[in-house]
């Protein structure tokens, strides 16, 4: 059990998971206390107040990807929004052909999907991103082919905080015909969407990303021209058929509350955080040799992932205990492989292994972002000493010419 | 499934995985609604999968479990980030999961209360029913102690759901499921009740806060209004 009494490090792990905005919580302790009903009991109040609770939140959610309430289907989270979308989609307009696009550098959820439809018979093409992150325009659409289905491009990177065209990409995407699924988990509040402006077909939202709590998500499905994706879950018929199960409905009551927030807020909020981003990266990039993977300018606020080398990254992690970061998504942080995000930009190993990945938000301080740099630049400046690498670089010695021993 | 949501009819279980394993046959039962009603073993039983849902037993709605049997392997439906051993990727609700946690702590006194208090207040009902000239559906079946689904002959089972709703009682036709729709029970036409009959389905499910008053009171809303519409049944006769 952890210690209650020892203080919390300071949260900048925001990409993996927001704290849940206290307006939120306060809204969805009721759905669980008194209006407990079932939204799809048609026969007394307590499924109608619970109805229409999920109604006013659908509403929310619409609101601020400006789409219309009809669109938005409940799922559990991006993870169940991106598999449906996907394999939804791709096995409805099957017929149209078996060729599937995405991005080396999407979150784990696509690229498995996307596997999956290759053991399924499909073929499947994964775009190499430049190396500040960024899809190669030329290169998406050299990739398409008269079978191309579907393409999946996320919005925002999970790591690297990077935002696609997808305005471009989804033009390229009507032109052809291709469905085009947007997972845009991390994009929600921090950039603005549009989706009656965006060529999007598909697009994954989750709450817990966006100060809303874990457990619930939803997929934007195209009305006009309309889309149509395969059920992956039966039952019940709840969402239209398209997604089956009981709505949780102060899980989605929070969701709606959640994105309410980022529609009102997400202009003043972006300038602050954005302030703090700056702060933080002027302050460690005073230190030598750290490289900003991604590219800056097209990037969220909140994210800031940096490599610091000859710095191993779980030992920069490990010395770093007052602040709470990662070096990669969260899904794969047990995992001791270099990042395949930052290895897809062309990193090398041991770049990709001494990156950490800050992601600040709503609650961040300046005190905060100051103190990390002070600890970052003791700690790197302690783990250095103790490396022969780095006294190698300190020495003048070009590291990439040195002949190493066999063993 | 093990116990049913609408009749709330109990399968001889042990029979049909006995059964079952004879012929090398896998095994999976949705026990969502048996679940802090009757006892459940899944170990005793021998069943290799089994599915439990948290907002049937007091826990939180978005929350669900799937017990498997150690040798069993299973394809996953949601890839991504490989949390719960690959088998289910996504974020885990964890609120949601604490809560139903918690719940389960309380399944063995809801147990004893559901087949002690109010089995006794489903039967008090379902005599009363009876007295009315109500049919049980699958009455003399083993069933559990909070559920009951019944329907008269030539009252509209709508009409006495929307009158009973008036008077502040929230009974259902059915599966919440299905709640919208006006067709009828196919639980009950897949027991062979006659399409008329089965049409005007209601299910009266209580739970463990239900007080003796407040069936004696929704009883007596019962006898009201079941008097009033064969009344004005008979008068369109």
């Amino acid at each position: 059990m952890t210690n209650e009494t020892q203080a919390m490090p300071i949260y900048m792990d925001y990409s993996a998971t927001t704290p849940v905005d206290p307006r939120v919580a306060e809204k969805m302790i009721p759905f669980i206390t008194e209006s407990y009903g079932n939204p799809a009991s048609r026969s007394h109040p307590y499924g109608w107040t619970a109805e229409k609770a999920v109604e006013n939140a659908r509403n929310e959610v619409a609101k601020l990807v400006n789409a219309d309430p009809r669109e938005i289907i409940w799922t559990s989270g991006a993870t169940e929004s991106n598999n449906l979308a996907i394999k939804g989609a791709s096995n409805f307009y099957s017929s149209k052909g078996k060729h599937i696009i995405s991005v080396a550098t999407e979150h784990k959820a696509v690229i498995d999907a996307v596997r999956e439809m290759e053991r399924l018979g499909y073929e499947t093409t994964f775009i190499q991103p430049e190396p500040d992150g960024l899809i190669d325009i030329k290169k998406f659409k050299d990739a398409i082919r008269p079978d191309t289905v579907l393409a999946s491009v996320m919005m925002v990177n999970n790591e690297i905080g990077v935002i696609q065209d997808i305005d471009a990409l989804g033009k390229l995407c009507r032109a052809e015909k291709i469905i085009f699924h947007v997972d845009a988990a991390q994009a929600t509040g921090k950039v603005e969407i549009d989706l009656e402006k965006l060529p999007v077909d598909l697009m994954s939202f989750s709450a817990h990303k966006t100060y809303g709590p874990k457990g619930v998500g939803a997929l934007y499905v195209r009305r006009k021209p309309r889309i149509r994706i395969e059920a992956q879950m039966h039952g019940g018929g709840h969402e239209r058929g398209m997604r089956s199960g009981t709505l949780a409905t102060h899980q989605i009551v929070g969701m709606g509350e959640a994105f309410r927030i980022a529609r009102e807020e997400m202009e003043t909020e972006n300038a602050h955080i954005k302030k703090l981003q700056l702060r933080l990266l002027s302050g460690l990039t005073e230190i030598e040799e750290t490289y900003v993977n991604g590219d800056i300018e097209k990037r969220v606020p909140h994210n800031l992932n940096i490599s610091f080398n000859y710095v191993e990254g779980e030992s920069l992690i490990m010395a770093i205990k007052g602040i709470a970061v990662s070096s990669g998504s969260a899904c794969t942080s047990a995992s001791l492989e270099p990042s395949y995000v930052l290895r897809a930009l062309g990193r090398s190993d041991e770049l990709a292994h001494s990156s950490i990945r800050f992601s600040i938000g709503r609650f961040t301080k300046e005190s905060d972002i100051d103190y990390a740099i002070e600890l970052l630049k003791e700690k790197i400046g302690r783990l250095r000493e103790l490396s022969p690498l780095w006294e190698m670089f300190q020495d003048g010695v070009d590291l990439e010419k040195v002949e190493w021993a066999e063993h | 499934m093990m116990a049913n949501n609408e009749t709330g009819v109990i399968q001889d279980m042990p029979a049909i995985i006995k059964w079952a394993k004879s012929r090398n046959i896998q095994t999976h039962t949705d026990a969502v609604q048996a679940i802090g009603k009757i006892n459940v073993d899944f170990e005793g039983l021998g069943v290799d999968a089994m599915t439990i849902s948290s907002h049937k037993i007091y826990g939180p709605q978005g929350a669900a479990a799937l017990i498997l049997n150690k040798k069993i392997d299973l394809y996953p439906h949601l890839m991504g980030g490989g949390q719960e051993k690959g088998l289910r990727s996504g974020t885990e609700n964890i609120a949601a999961i604490v809560g139903f946690g918690k719940a389960c702590e309380r399944v063995q006194k809801n147990i004893v209360i559901i087949n002690n208090e109010v089995k006794k207040y489903r039967l008090l009902l379902e005599r009363e029913l009876k007295g009315l000239g109500a049919v049980i559906f699958a009455e003399q079946t083993e069933r559990l102690g909070n559920t009951t689904f019944f329907a008269f002959n030539n009252i509209d089972g709508s009409t006495l759901l929307t009158a009973l709703d008036r008077k502040g009682y929230a009974i259902a036709s059915g599966s919440a499921c299905s709640s919208n729709s006006s067709d009828a029970s196919h639980v009950l036409l897949a027991m062979g009740i006659e399409p008329e009959l089965a049409q005007g389905a209601l299910r009266v499910s209580l739970g463990i806060k239900t007080k003796k008053d407040e069936v004696k009171a929704f009883l007596e809303a019962l006898k009201m209004e079941v008097n009033r519409l064969k009344q004005l049944t008979a008068m369109a006769a």
